[in-house]
C-alpha cells in the first residue's frame, strides 16, 4: 500500500480474539512452507513444546487446518494444543508473514507459563530482527517485562527494545514515558516500579 | 529494618506517595524513618522513602525515579534527596544536578530547599551537615561525640590502624563506618549492622542538635 511518497508497512494485530483464527494460521503456514522456511518455525516451537515433532497442513471438513504430530505419534489439531503453544505459533507465523511489517501483540503472557516467557521473548527478538518486523507488545505484567529485560540482556543489544508506559499526565493528556533497554534493565534490577 | 510504614524494598509505593525521600541505602532509611515517625509525625500515607541501592546507583537511580509513575503522572508533590557527602559533597551534588538537568528539572542548592519544577518542591541534603565531608556514620557518631564509648571506639580504630600500618596493610572505605561498627559492638542488646539501624534502636543521641537540624530540614523540604 502506498500513501503519498511513503510506504505504509503491512501490520497485523495479534490479540487473544484474533490469534487463533485457523484460516490465518493456515495461510501463514502455507506461505512459509512454500518458502521452505517451515522447519525453522517448527524448531522454535519445539523450544516451548518439545513434544511437537512437526506441523502439517491438512484438510478438515473442507477447511485447511494446522495439525501437530506429537512425539507419541498422535496427530492433533493445533486448536487442541495448549494456549501457550497456540499463542507462540501464532506469534511466530505472524512475524514470519510480516517481512518489513509491523506486528501488534496484545497481552500474550496470559496464555504462556511464566517460566517460558524469556524463551518466547528470545524468539520474538530473533525473528523480528530476521524479518525486519517491528513488534509492539502490550502488557501489564511485571513478569513479562522482566522476561523481556532478561532477553534484552542475553542479546547484549540494549537498542533492540524500548519500553513505553502510557499514562495520563496532570493535565489529563495521554503521554508516553520511554525507557531504553538499559534503563528498563536498571529499573527492574533495582526493583523500581515502571508500570 | 527501616519502619515499614514509610519504607518498602519494592518501590511500587512511589505510585502513591506524595512526598518522596530518596536515600542511598536501607541503613539511611532506618534513620530517616525513625525521624519521620518520632520527630516529624509524618503521615505514612503521604511520605515514602526509597533507597537507590548504594552510592554508585545514585545517578542511575534518580534517572529512573524521574521516569517513575509517581513523578511523571504528577502524584508526587515533594522530593527530598539525602546522600553521603563522602570526601567532597559537591562531587555527588554535581552528578545529581546533571541528572535533574537531563530531565528538565531544577535542583535546589545543597542544604537548601526550593522547586525542582512547577509541580515538585523539596530539598537536598548531604550527611553529615551539607557542608563537611562525611557520611551517615559520621552524622550518627557526632551525636555521641566525646562519650566514653565513642572515645573507646575511636581509640580502637586509631590503634588498629597503627597496627596495620606497621604490618604494611591498608584500609579501604570510610573510617567513620569502621568506628561506628566498633561503637555499635559495645552497645547493649543485639549487635546491629548499621549506624542508621543503631540510631533507630536508640544507640545514638536523638536529642542532639544535629538531629534537630536534619528533622527541621526534612519538615521544611516536605512542608510537613
Amino acid at each position: 500500500m502506498k500513501s503519498g511518497t511513503s510506504w505504509i508497512p503491512f501490520a497485523v494485530f495479534n490479540s487473544p480474539i484474533t490469534r487463533y483464527n485457523p484460516l490465518d494460521l493456515a495461510n501463514r503456514y502455507s506461505k512459509l512452507r512454500k518458502e521452505g522456511k517451515h522447519k525453522e518455525v517448527i524448531n522454535l516451537l519445539k523450544g516451548i513444546a518439545p513434544d511437537v515433532v512437526t506441523v502439517e497442513l491438512l484438510q478438515d471438513m473442507n477447511m485447511p487446518a494446522l495439525y501437530a504430530e506429537m512425539s507419541n505419534g498422535r496427530i492433533l489439531p493445533i486448536a487442541a494444543l495448549g494456549d501457550g503453544v497456540k499463542t507462540l505459533l501464532s506469534i511466530i507465523l505472524s512475524i514470519t508473514s510480516l517481512k518489513n511489517g509491523i506486528l501488534f501483540i496484545d497481552e500474550f503472557e496470559s496464555s504462556i507459563h511464566y517460566s517460558k516467557l524469556p524463551a518466547v521473548w528470545d524468539i520474538i527478538f530473533k525473528l523480528s530482527d530476521e524479518y525486519n518486523c517491528q513488534v509492539f507488545v502490550v502488557t501489564h505484567s511485571l513478569e513479562c517485562l522482566k522476561a523481556a529485560a532478561a532477553s534484552v540482556r542475553s542479546s547484549q543489544n540494549e537498542d533492540c527494545a524500548s519500553y513505553h508506559r502510557i499514562e495520563r499526565n496532570k493535565k489529563g493528556s495521554l503521554v508516553s514515558v520511554a525507557y531504553n533497554g538499559q534503563e528498563l534493565k536498571d529499573a527492574l534490577d533495582g526493583d523500581w516500579e515502571v508500570r | 529494618m527501616p519502619d515499614p510504614k514509610y519504607y518498602e524494598k519494592h518501590k511500587g509505593r512511589l505510585n502513591n506517595s506524595k512526598k518522596i525521600i530518596v536515600v542511598e541505602g536501607e541503613d539511611d532509611a532506618s534513620l530517616v524513618s525513625w525521624i519521620l515517625k518520632n520527630d516529624c509525625n509524618a503521615d505514612p500515607a503521604d511520605v515514602g522513602i526509597i533507597d537507590v541501592g548504594g552510592t554508585a546507583n545514585f545517578s542511575p537511580g534518580l534517572s529512573i525515579l524521574f521516569k517513575s509513575p509517581g513523578i511523571t503522572a504528577g502524584t508526587a508533590t515533594h522530593l527530598l534527596i539525602l546522600f553521603d557527602a563522602d570526601d567532597d559533597p559537591t562531587l555527588t551534588y554535581g552528578r545529581i544536578k546533571a541528572v535533574t538537568t537531563k530531565h528538565g528539572l531544577k535542583l535546589p542548592p545543597l542544604g537548601d530547599t526550593g522547586s525542582f519544577s512547577n509541580d515538585l518542591y523539596g530539598g537536598i541534603f548531604s550527611f553529615p551537615d551539607s557542608i563537611n565531608s562525611g557520611d551517615l556514620e559520621s552524622f550518627c557518631l557526632a551525636t555521641v561525640k566525646d562519650s566514653e564509648l565513642e572515645k573507646l571506639a575511636a581509640n580502637f580504630f586509631t590503634q588498629a590502624k597503627s597496627l596495620l600500618d606497621k604490618k604494611g596493610g591498608s584500609m579501604n572505605g570510610s573510617q567513620h563506618k569502621r568506628i561506628a561498627q566498633a561503637y555499635l559492638s559495645g552497645c547493649t542488646g543485639d549487635l546491629v549492622r548499621g549506624a542508621g539501624l543503631g540510631f533507630s534502636r536508640g544507640h545514638f543521641d536523638s536529642s542532639d542538635p544535629m538531629v534537630k537540624k536534619l528533622s527541621d530540614f526534612i519538615k521544611k523540604s516536605l512542608e510537613i
